[in-house]
């Protein structure tokens, strides 16, 4: 079995994890499609931290 | 061929457009058959297993060579064209399956008999019919030297890493790499951070506002403003107030002032009180007493410089007359001086005649003394009559001239000296006469010039004697009235000062109040607008943590799976690998291998162990082998895992497997890649020429096909030989 549809499985496993199971699902085509720099890509997507410009605003 | 010829894929030609070793185009032909590709370093036979890789999947684990661009890689070495192309084509009995990538185009195909897939149809549509994805196929299909360099090497992350290539693993490996939950979770506290830090700030600020409110509130109520001017309404209010008074002000004073524009809230204050400034500056300039004040204090001006003046002026025009008198006394007026002249003048006239006449004489008497001394004549030069024979004719004439003659010339020098002194003094009385009567006219017109402005000023000729007492008492009448406008202008400047207090003090006291609560209002709203803001980096937050929850789910996943996926592929192979090590290595003690996938708290590493015999102590692999035989240990590993994956591609692909084997292991290798060769298609890429000879002896499929890539100038040139097949 692939790393894909192990992953897939162990998390399919588990209860009240298929948000993890969607995401996994995301990830894992966004690596497929372009690698390593998909998913640091897709990842980069998701974060999203406070920058200076949020702070200078709170501030 | 066989029945499984029939039943998996073989590899039936690789064609490669402008890769790598090929500038142009070149077609390597296995169709479906073992084969051989040797030559020497350097010809392009590495072109061949990565350019099957690439038309495969288009892509690489990680960097196929560290800090290089995947298209500076896949570039031809030699010539400038980018737009490299390849197309693999795979056989199965009658059925044929072409995948094609065009890097240029960026196009990728699957061409299944009539069918063609483009893309990602095609990707899905490749893996579905080859049975294996990138992964399988670099574990089971595609040996490369580089893939196991890492076992060589002393570092457990790096021997970790080739034994994550060889088994491929890379995909965990790297996604293990990049699911890092703490940085969202990083996140979601920065985000939190964000909110406290804000929420700090403002509590702190209105506290600060608080208390500064407090303060001006305070001091208002000291002032005794009450609770009900505190607000904008009563700021308001009070400025009416006060612009009405000020209006009355304006009509008390007769200066029409409009009144004050309303002031509906702080910000209409300084606008107002520049209005409030120009209307108290209108009445205080404009104001009936200041008109009357001026034209009195030029008239009290004026009057005090004629009561100076007026008496100065009499003063000296007295002094100036009493000085001609004086002088007119003692010397005579203008016409006596004039009458005393005339006769020194006549007299001076008279002694100079009766002076020329002496000097006649004289001169006459010296002329007779000269001639009677040259004559010695008898007779009297003058008269000419017979002088007496004793008579000294020239002693006597010379003592009659020197003599009488000279006595009354004297005399008469004298008179004319006395005349000439009197005439002098005459003159200079006459001259200072003059300028005494001029003094006299100047202090006369003087006093005239200021008897006039006093009629001017006092509005009547007034006669020279009550001049000064005219000019004093109108000056006190003035000063009289001039004081009682100035407490008049006093007063009204009282009450400007009054209206004006009231105006600082509203801007002072009462508007900063006023400003505070507005300060205070703003701030509230700040306050609303930062709990929406901070309900939504809650929210933020709250998402970063729940991506960092799911993610470390997934990250647990991972390493479970390649845990399993690892040890399951390890425990498949384990029995092949065991009999491949001990054929290859040949190592005397230490006969057993042991490979072992072991989960961590955040990575999966590997026991890569040998003993001897089983049960035996273990020892770590790196410590025992060596790099032939770790290499060997390696290929050993790589055969068996291939042996036992389940996939529809019958193939495998050694790119260079002789690297650091001895002689003996090269012999082993040969004997067990011609094994493998003669159940499936395996295809070997070598330099080693001697390899090449053991693997003919060792029965190496006659109808293989041997490349022998002979030399290359941008492009190889190959050299083929395919016998019939058998």
């Amino acid at each position: 079995m692939s790393l894909e549809k192990t992953v897939a499985a162990k998390l399919a496993a588990q209860r009240g994890q298929e948000e993890a199971a969607a995401l996994w699902k995301k990830l894992w085509s966004a690596y497929e499609k372009n690698g390593v720099e998909g998913a640091h890509a897709f990842l980069g997507d998701l974060l999203d931290a406070p920058d200076d410009e949020d702070s200078a605003e709170d501030a | 061929m066989s029945a499984n010829d029939n039943a998996r894929w073989r590899l039936a030609s690789v064609t490669i457009r402008q890769f790598r070793g090929v500038a142009k185009e070149t077609t390597y032909a296995f169709d479906g058959r073992p084969a051989m590709l040797h030559g020497n370093n350097g010809v392009g036979k590495s072109t061949v297993a990565v350019a099957l890789q690439w038309i495969l999947f288009g892509r690489f684990y990680g960097d196929v060579l560290p800090n290089t661009k995947l298209d500076s890689f896949l570039a031809p070495v030699q010539g400038k064209g980018k737009a490299y192309s390849g197309e693999v084509a795979f056989s199965r009995g009658s059925e044929r399956l072409v995948v094609s990538r065009d890097g240029g185009a960026k196009s990728f195909t699957v061409r299944l008999g009539k069918d063609t897939w483009s893309d990602e149809k095609a990707e899905a549509k490749r893996d579905e019919i080859l049975g294996l994805d990138m992964d399988t196929f670099v574990r089971a299909v595609l040996l490369q030297q580089s893939r196991i360099r890492g076992l060589l090497l002393d570092e457990p992350k790096e021997r970790n890493k080739a034994l994550d290539r060889l088994l491929g693993m890379d995909a965990a490996e790297h996604l293990l790499d990049l699911v890092r939950p703490r940085d969202f979770s990083n996140a979601a506290v920065a985000w939190r951070d964000v909110i406290r830090d804000e929420q700090q700030q403002l509590r702190s600020q209105e506290e600060l506002l608080g208390t500064q409110l407090e303060q001006c509130q305070r001091t208002a109520r000291d002032l005794r403003f009450l609770n009900k001017d505190l607000n904008a309404p009563g700021l308001e209010v009070r400025y009416l107030e006060l612009s009405r008074d000020l209006v009355a002000l304006g009509r008390k004073y007769k200066v029409e002032v409009d009144e004050l524009p309303p002031v509906p809230g702080a910000a209409k204050v300084a606008s107002v009180a520049r209005a409030f400034e120009q209307a108290v500056r209108a009445i205080r300039l404009g104001a009936e007493l200041r008109k009357r004040l001026t034209p009195v204090q030029k008239a009290i001006a004026d009057l005090s410089g004629l009561s100076e003046r007026s008496g100065e002026a009499v003063e000296a025009r007295d002094s100036a007359v009493q000085e001609l008198e004086a002088f007119v006394k003692t010397h005579g007026d203008r016409k006596t001086l004039l009458g005393e002249r005339a006769e020194a003048q006549e007299r001076l006239k008279a002694h100079r005649q009766e002076l020329k006449e002496a000097d006649g004489l004289r001169q006459l008497l010296l002329d007779a003394h000269d001639f009677v001394k040259r004559a010695k004549s008898r007779e009297c030069p003058v008269c000419e009559r017979v002088l007496p024979e004793r008579t000294d004719l020239a002693a006597r004439l010379r003592e009659r001239s020197a003599g009488s003659a000279s006595d009354a010339m004297e005399g008469v020098r004298r008179s004319v000296e006395k005349a000439e002194g009197r005439i002098e003094e005459i003159g200079a009385a006459l001259q200072d006469l003059t300028v005494l009567g001029k003094e006299v006219e100047v202090a006369r017109k003087t006093l005239e010039k200021v008897r006039e402005k006093a009629a001017e000023v006092l509005g009547a000729t007034v006669p020279e004697n009550k001049l000064q007492a005219r000019v004093d008492e109108s000056l006190g009448a003035r000063r009289e009235e001039e004081k009682k406008l100035a407490l008049a202008v006093e007063a009204m400047e009282a009450d400007l000062e009054s209206v004006d207090g009231r105006e600082r003090q509203l801007r002072a006291v009462l508007l900063p109040v006023v400003q505070k609560r507005d300060e205070v209002a703003a701030h509230e709203e700040k306050i609303e607008a930062a709990k929406k803001r901070h309900e939504k980096s809650e929210a933020r937050g709250a998402e970063m943590d729940r991506y960092a929850a799911q993610l470390e789910v997934i990250r647990k996943a991972v390493i479970g799976a390649k845990e399993d996926l690892a040890n399951e592929l390890l425990g498949k192979a384990a029995p092949r690998a065991q009999e491949l090590y001990r054929r290859l290595v040949r190592q005397p003690v230490f006969d057993t291998l042991e490979i072992e996938a072991n989960a961590k708290a955040a990575k999966v590493d590997y026991t890569f162990q040998v003993t001897a015999g089983a049960g035996g102590a273990a020892r770590d692999a790196r410590l025992v082998l060596s790099d032939g035989q770790l290499t060997a240990t390696a290929l050993a590993l790589f055969f068996a895992l291939a042996e036992s994956s389940q996939h529809a591609l019958d193939l495998l692909y050694v790119d260079d497997p002789t690297q650091n084997l001895d002689l003996p292991c090269k012999e082993a290798m040969a004997k067990v890649v011609a094994e493998i060769a003669r159940r499936r298609q395996v295809i070997v890429s070598t330099q080693d020429e001697d390899f090449v000879t053991s693997l003919k002896a060792e029965g190496f499929p006659k109808n293989a096909i041997i490349h022998h890539i002979t030399a290359w100038d941008g492009n190889p040139t190959v050299e083929t030989s395919a016998p019939a097949s058998v």
